[in-house]
């Protein structure tokens, strides 16, 4: 379902023709060679003219692959650039603008008439226009069909806005303006600023608009490690997941008309973008915690590291009956590890360690690296499962692995651990993790001062409570956290939407248990 | 088949045949999975008419039924699923039970040869099937013990946490380990080929009791 094109669709609905360039071929016949970097146009396979559709029965041959098929090739577009009037060259008597004795004031010669000549000569100003505006009804349906994606719809017409006296027109346009936000105020693509340029400035203003509405509303996934990378002003992508398929939108595009760089204005659409989102939490622990959960995740997959620190907590454990060679080994370890006083009871690791502990975060940002880090547990179960079944068929038993538990999660929190030099797992003793050193200092430091509940172990955060997706006694996950550990997970390389959703384990996570 | 989906099949076909008339290959593979995927639900139809109460045969069948289409085309020039399956069972019945395994290892070693590119070369699926002339038995646990046997690695440390953490057994840190090994061989080809073949190897266990109940109940298709 991905389609990485890398350009910004367009749908044109335009009848124009080869011959029309330079009267009303609005806008160019072709993309300007900079803009094709970032923008197509959606092409018909059986039209020969440069627009996609151009009348109404031209739309459903292209639409259908779509619709009825899933094909995502040419659907769904962003931008949706329509001319009103799709019969002026078939049909002169709608462009007939009529006058008050019901004649043709403007008949047109061997084609339509020309209902801009009507308003400069001033004998449109109280004419019945009788023009048609098919491409206004096919723009208005083809953007409502597509309404879980974002699609910017820019009116263009020469026309301006004399066709607002016809009730229907009017009724579209009341009908489609808070849905798709679209501007119809303003028709200065048409006429004298007729350009791809200008058109495509009011396509992405309007793109943009109808983003933000359903990504706020959660109706679309941006990827939010993008977002950030954006805020920081280095990435040069944005990836859009609707219910359709994902996108990859190009920035220069997309910020086509930011008078002050395309650069700034995405750091501070996506700036404002994540705020909403984030609300009252702390963005800038969001933006940091995922440095924290990658060193403690590379922590965690480095097998060599891993092994070792188990071994020390191994032979430190045994340290009474060891032969000569595990001395020895003991001995190496407490050097790698740089352990000063291995009797003490508060002996710990001086170097070579990952430990959430030893990061230097503060409690929100070691908050959201803790559940940065779920999410990677949870994607690398969700991962093997899904390379099991594809690998193995239907036919062979599933993969059946145990579910993430809070043991699991703690390992990854602490993955070579700072102390104790006996890890608390040891030995496969599934000891309650919350009376654990780790468990304690999760209780101590990453309490939620919004939701501070004494009784709880682990007050406000609740590791169980996350992994079950339950909230009781103000432990587990806020909604509004859930939302940004979705758009986390969604970042996650190798798995969809879908996958995620169709797991009864992570469902619980970012979803929330369902009530029974 | 019900009316809806004969509909949607011959829409398909009937786009199949012009993509390939075409020469349009995305096109024409495109439509060729929709058709996989519509005939997979009526092969899984059938076979649980044929055999209501076996899952494990069931599922046979319909591998049976879908291998046997070397094109959705194949399937498309007879009329009814019923028709097809006839067709299917009779190609079956010339083949004599004796030979099935020699059936079978051939199209295993054709198989896994086109997955992993290998041509004539001796496949992993063959050196296994010549190292195990006994398929392991029925059960799933020791179906994942003798998979766990099959990794590459020697550590037996590995292999038991492998092990445990499969069948849910292992502690933390154990599985902690165990993961890291499943994910690492799920994601490398190598390891893909022998999974493969594993997964071969148990479908010839599984063909070898459809093969005795077809023999029995196979009447009821005609």
């Amino acid at each position: 379902m991905a389609d990485l094109d890398g350009r910004i669709r367009i749908l044109w609905i335009d009848d124009c023709e080869a011959a029309d360039a330079g009267e009303y071929a609005y806008p160019e016949s072709e993309l300007p060679p900079d803009l094709r970097e970032w923008f197509c146009v959606v092409r018909h396979p059986d039209i020969p003219g440069p627009s996609s559709i151009r009348t109404p029965e031209d739309f459903w041959p292209l639409f259908d692959c779509f619709w009825k098929r899933g094909q995502t090739d040419l659907f769904p577009v962003e931008i949706v650039a329509m001319d009103y009037n799709l019969r002026k060259w078939r049909d002169p008597s709608a462009t007939a603008v009529r006058g008050d004795d019901g004649k043709d004031d403007y008949p047109g010669a061997g084609g339509g008439s020309d209902p801009v000549a009507a308003k400069q000569t001033g004998k449109a100003s109280q004419p019945q226009l009788q023009a048609g505006f098919e491409g206004l009804v096919t723009g208005v349906f083809a953007s409502a069909m597509l309404s879980a994606h974002p699609t910017g719809l820019v009116p263009m017409t020469n026309y301006g806005d004399a066709l607002i006296g016809v009730p229907e027109v009017r009724a579209l346009q009341n009908l489609s303006r808070p849905l798709l936000r679209v501007d119809y105020s303003d028709f200065h693509v048409s006429g004298d600023g007729r350009s791809w340029r200008n058109v495509l400035r009011k396509g992405v203003e309007s793109l943009r608009d109808r983003m933000e509405i359903l990504f706020v509303e959660g109706d679309i996934s941006l990827s939010l490690d993008e977002l950030m990378r954006i805020s920081e002003g280095e990435a040069n992508w944005l990836t859009l997941r609707s219910r359709y398929c994902t996108r990859r939108l190009p920035l220069q595009g997309l910020f086509l008309d930011a008078d002050e760089g395309w650069r700034e204005a995405a750091r501070q659409w996506s700036t404002d973008l994540i705020k909403d989102i984030v609300k009252e939490g702390n963005l800038e622990a969001l933006v940091e915690s995922r440095r924290i959960a990658e060193t403690l995740w590379d922590a965690y997959n480095d097998d060599d590291m891993f092994r070792r620190r188990c071994r020390l907590s191994e032979l430190h454990d045994m340290r009474e009956s060891l032969n000569e060679q595990q001395q020895d080994e003991l001995k190496g370890l407490y050097q790698f590890f740089e352990v000063a006083n291995p009797e003490s009871n508060r002996a710990s690791c001086g170097r070579n360690i990952a430990d959430l502990r030893a990061l230097g975060a503060d409690a929100p940002t070691a908050r959201w690296a803790c559940l940065r880090v779920l999410v990677k547990l949870l994607a690398r179960h969700l991962l093997c499962r899904k390379n099991w079944s594809e690998i193995m068929g239907e036919e062979f038993p599933a993969l059946n692995l145990s579910n993430i538990l809070v043991e699991d999660w703690m390992v990854a929190l602490f993955p070579v651990a700072q102390s104790p030099l006996i890890l608390p797992f040891q030995g496969g003793a599934c000891s309650d993790y919350a009376v654990t050193a780790w468990g304690k200092w999760l209780r101590d430091n990453l309490k939620d001062d919004l939701s501070l509940n004494p009784r709880h172990i682990l007050e406000g955060f609740g590791l169980g409570e996350t992994i079950e997706g339950e909230k009781r006694g103000g432990c587990g996950l806020r909604e509004a956290e859930r939302r940004i550990l979705r758009e986390i997970a969604f970042d996650e390389p190798d798995l969809t939407e879908r996958d995620w959703r169709e797991s009864s384990l992570t469902q619980k996570v970012l979803w929330g248990r369902r009530p029974s | 088949m019900n009316r809806h989906n004969e509909d949607t099949e011959k829409e398909l076909v009937r786009a199949l045949r012009q993509a390939e008339a075409d020469d349009n290959l995305a096109q024409r593979n495109l439509l060729f999975d929709q058709l996989q995927r519509l005939y997979a639900d009526d092969a899984a139809r059938l076979a649980a008419r044929v055999f209501p109460a076996d899952k494990q045969l069931q599922a046979g069948l319909k591998l049976h039924l879908l291998a046997s289409l070397k094109s959705p085309i194949d399937r498309y020039n007879y009329d009814t699923w019923d028709s097809f399956a006839r067709y299917v069972f009779n190609g079956w019945k010339q083949y004599a039970v004796r030979d099935y395994l020699r059936q079978y290892r051939t199209s295993i070693i054709s198989i896994d040869a086109r997955f992993s590119g290998e041509g004539d070369e001796p496949t992993q699926a063959e050196m296994l099937a010549d190292s195990h002339p006994e398929p392991p038995k029925a059960d799933a646990a020791d179906m994942y013990e003798w998979l766990c046997s099959r990794f590459g690695t020697n550590d037996p440390d590995e292999q038991a946490a492998l092990r445990d953490t499969i069948i849910g057994e292992a502690g933390p840190l154990a599985r902690r380990l165990g993961m890291s090994i499943l994910s690492r061989h799920l994601e490398q080809k190598p390891t893909l080929s022998r999974f493969r073949a594993c997964r071969l190897w148990a479908d010839v266990r599984a063909r070898r009791k459809l093969w005795k109940e077809l023999a029995k109940s196979g009447e009821h298709i005609r």
